[in-house]
């Protein structure tokens, strides 16, 4: 009973003490998980980045500019298959509030393939319009958004 | 759509005279649009949002009837709703309307001059967010009194497992709304579907800002504006 109880103490310490991301220290998947949300905070960061001078909120820098939308290209053309093993869904045991990811994904595998080869592309015109100033970057923001979309609509749940 | 109270099925609107609305008058769509009701008189369910399109103008009801006129006629038959008992029964619509209607009504704006009040006519009329975004009590109706605070998806998946959409988001001014997006922020976000942390929108909500995206600019910010000066509510 004792060393249960200082089990119990010991880990109450420790969640209490340690950033983690999620409630407990073991969820399935944890590892693939971790590493697919991380993936869309660097599409994220670099998204910011652009959507920031496109809003008016960062002034317009080609190079900054240009070096974003290269990042994301990069990103994108990354291949990232086995972050999203089958049962990672937000659906599995265990996994309610730590993913959103729909089943759907692993049903539907060629439209997921088709999405991610139009966000490339729609990256591939941001990347080379970045640089030429506020006006084409601003002008590739929608499609890039629709590539974002794209996997966002169809299966991803609604987080709040 | 898939519900607690069963499938819904969204008709056809075309001008198509078999099938779709072709034959309709003016009366008709207004009556449709403002009171819920059928060319023969019959309650539409409120899955048809006429709860929030009565608020919506004369002036703009009849523009959107013109335009309906002009798009190319579809002989599509959409199958019926398939709903579950009790809720077969088209007669108890009637109650559902004079328990909620007013309710609904009461949120319209009587004079859309400011841009505040533009949003606020957008919201609660031809934009009726609250469809989603307001929690609704067992019958259906929406909780006025927690407008726009967030809900449990309406929306479940077809199906046994009857798949949960997720929650839809608090858009009040609250901590757990949307109180730290700024009035740009909401604008931009309507317009480019990126949130204020460029996290792209998904799920229904796509469809919607892909709308508000072909919006006037102004209309945009009226509706950023209006969210703004509405009360904040906690999520539940």
């Amino acid at each position: 009973m004792k060393t249960f109880l200082l089990v119990i103490f010991a880990t109450a310490a420790l969640s209490a003490t340690t950033p983690v991301t999620f409630a407990q220290d073991e969820v399935p998947f944890q590892n693939q998980i971790e590493a697919r949300q991380s993936f869309m905070k660097i599409y994220r960061f670099n998204i910011g980045m652009l959507g920031a001078m496109a809003k008016g909120e960062l002034p317009y820098d080609a190079e900054q500019a240009s070096a974003a939308a290269n990042n994301l290209l990069a990103a994108s053309k990354m291949s990232n298959g086995a972050m999203w093993p089958a049962g990672s869904d937000m659906n599995s045991e265990g996994l309610e509030g730590v993913t959103w990811a729909k089943p759907d994904i692993w049903t539907n595998f060629p439209e997921v393939g088709e999405k991610s080869r139009a966000l490339t592309e729609a990256l591939e015109s941001m990347a080379a319009a970045a640089g030429d100033g506020l006006g084409a970057l601003r002008s590739n923001m929608g499609a890039v958004g629709d590539g974002c979309k794209g996997c966002h609509e169809p299966f991803r749940a609604s987080k709040d | 759509m898939a519900t607690p109270f069963g499938v819904f099925r969204s008709p056809n609107i075309s001008p198509d005279p078999e099938v779709g609305i072709g034959n309709w008058s003016m009366l008709d769509f207004i009556n449709a649009m403002v009171l819920g009701l059928s060319p023969e008189l019959e309650h539409y369910y409120p899955a048809f949002p006429y709860p929030h399109y009565q608020n919506i103008n004369y002036d703009d009801l009849i523009d959107l009837k013109t335009y309906l006129d002009t798009l190319p006629p579809s002989p599509n038959q959409v199958a019926d709703h398939e709903l579950i008992f009790p809720y077969t029964f088209r007669r108890g619509v009637g109650l559902w309307k004079w328990r909620y209607l007013e309710r609904n009504k009461s949120l319209r704006t009587s004079d859309p001059k400011t841009p505040v009040e533009r949003g606020r006519y957008l919201v609660t009329g031809p934009g009726h967010c609250g469809a989603c975004h307001t929690p609704r009590d067992v019958f259906g109706g929406e909780m006025v009194d927690r407008f726009l605070a967030g809900a449990e998806s309406f929306e479940v998946g077809e199906g046994p497992e009857g798949e949960s959409e997720g929650r839809i988001p608090n858009i009040t001014p609250h901590s757990d709304g949307i109180g730290d997006w700024s009035e740009t922020d909401i604008a931009y976000s309507l317009e480019s579907g990126f949130d204020p942390d460029f996290d792209s929108f998904g799920g229904s909500m796509v469809e919607v800002q892909e709308n508000t995206a072909r919006l006037s600019a102004e209309d945009r910010a009226a509706i950023a504006a209006y969210l703004k000066s509405i009360p904040a509510r906690r999520s539940d």
